[in-house]
């Protein structure tokens, strides 16, 4: 007998333990299911080496009283939560102080140009408009000029003891000292 | 084991005890072996693997709980493990007979030590099992893993068809044919 899928799926269930009607195509597989899984079942049992049944037993007691070393080496575990949430504050302030870094960059205060103009060159506008016209001492002059305008232009940030990166430094210390020397004592750690 | 013995000791292997581990593998062991060893066709193989299953069971016991049946989650487990060694493997011969396990023409009882051999030899001698074995070996490899989950793993249909991500009903087709496989090749009625 050839049954579709469907008439399979209501065996399936049927033979599962649920209460579906089955027709006597279905019957009769289901039947034969049952008797094949009866007669070639017990022949699919083997019994275990005895010698490979201990090596699997020693292995897998070993790895027990392993995993039980691992675990009383570990901090005491009424601290983990304290340390978690020193680990928590300390991972909001990293972040606090990320973003308020970030937000000083986006709007930076206006700097002193530390290089300033050391001459202020005056050219006639026509030469100005058109430097194929300027001799080439005129020439000269004029690109010095431009050179001196853009750095005064561009400035530079200072770098001192004052600057954003050393804030930083003394910012991510403070945090790296909450998180080491917080209101928990550091653990002891037994054999 | 009983159900509540079954809970009781994966509460006591869940804390740690070693003798409730020792408790399912003395359970589960055989069945196991049994699986590894068809799914294989080797008894290297089946130590390794049930070696393998005992270590994963010591790390991931703690993540069973009791909402689902211990069978399926332990066999399903197995079944894993069966489909990535048949992947790393997939480049070897296919499964070969117990009695050409070593690639030579040394029996298999030669290479093992003590009273592994009686064992192995009354296996080797077992022309019905050396015939299940070639029968088996013939099956579409899914067809095989369905038949041996359902012995073995004591499966419901339902639940092999969960594992295998198919419906039902092509699960009993592909058993029911795989079934009527074996008897015509092994002659049985």
């Amino acid at each position: 007998m050839t049954l579709d899928e469907r008439q399979y799926e209501s065996l399936g269930r049927r033979l599962d333990g649920a209460p579906v009607r089955l027709d006597a195509d279905q019957q009769a597989a289901a039947d034969e299911i049952r008797r094949l899984e009866r007669a070639i079942g017990p022949k699919l049992d083997t019994p275990v080496p005895p010698a490979a049944m201990i090596r699997v037993r020693q292995q897998m007691l070993a790895a027990i009283e392993q995993t039980a070393l691992r675990t009383a080496r570990r901090p005491h575990s009424r601290l983990r939560p304290a340390l978690y949430a020193g680990s928590a504050l300390a991972a909001a302030a990293a972040i606090a102080l990320a973003v308020w870094a970030g937000m000083s960059l986006l709007s930076p205060k206006p700097v002193t140009p530390v290089v300033e103009p050391v001459a202020t060159v005056t050219i006639p506008v026509d030469k100005l408009v058109d430097p194929a016209k300027m001799d080439p001492v005129e020439r000269q002059i004029d690109l010095l000029a431009r050179e001196v305008t853009l750095a005064a232009v561009e400035g530079q940030t200072p770098q001192g003891p004052n600057g954003l990166d050393a804030r930083i430094s003394v910012a991510e210390q403070e945090v790296q000292d909450f998180y080491l020397d917080g209101p928990f004592p550091p653990p002891v750690m037994t054999n | 084991m009983e159900l509540e013995q079954l809970r009781a000791t994966i509460a006591s292997a869940q804390a740690g005890d070693a003798r409730a581990y020792a408790a399912l593998l003395d359970a589960y062991g055989k069945r196991l072996y049994g699986y590894f060893l068809r799914a294989t066709n080797s008894h290297h193989d089946a130590e390794d693997l049930l070696g393998e299953m005992m270590l994963r069971l010591v790390k991931r016991l703690g993540s069973y709980d009791d909402r689902g049946r211990f069978e399926p989650w332990l066999f399903r487990i197995a079944a894993n493990m069966i489909r990535d060694r048949i992947r790393r493997n997939k480049s070897s011969p296919g499964a070969i007979s117990l009695s050409a396990e070593t690639g030579d023409s040394a029996p298999l009882g030669d290479q093992i030590a003590g009273e592994d051999i009686a064992v192995e030899a009354e296996l080797l001698a077992s022309e019905a099992s050396v015939e299940l074995n070639e029968a088996m070996e013939k099956l579409e490899p899914v067809t095989r893993q369905m038949i041996l989950l359902r012995h073995f793993g004591e499966m419901s249909y339902k639940e092999i068809a969960g594992l295998f991500a198919c419906p039902l009903g092509t699960v009993l087709a592909k058993v029911h044919r795989g079934l009527k496989s074996l008897r015509n090749l092994m002659g049985e009625r």
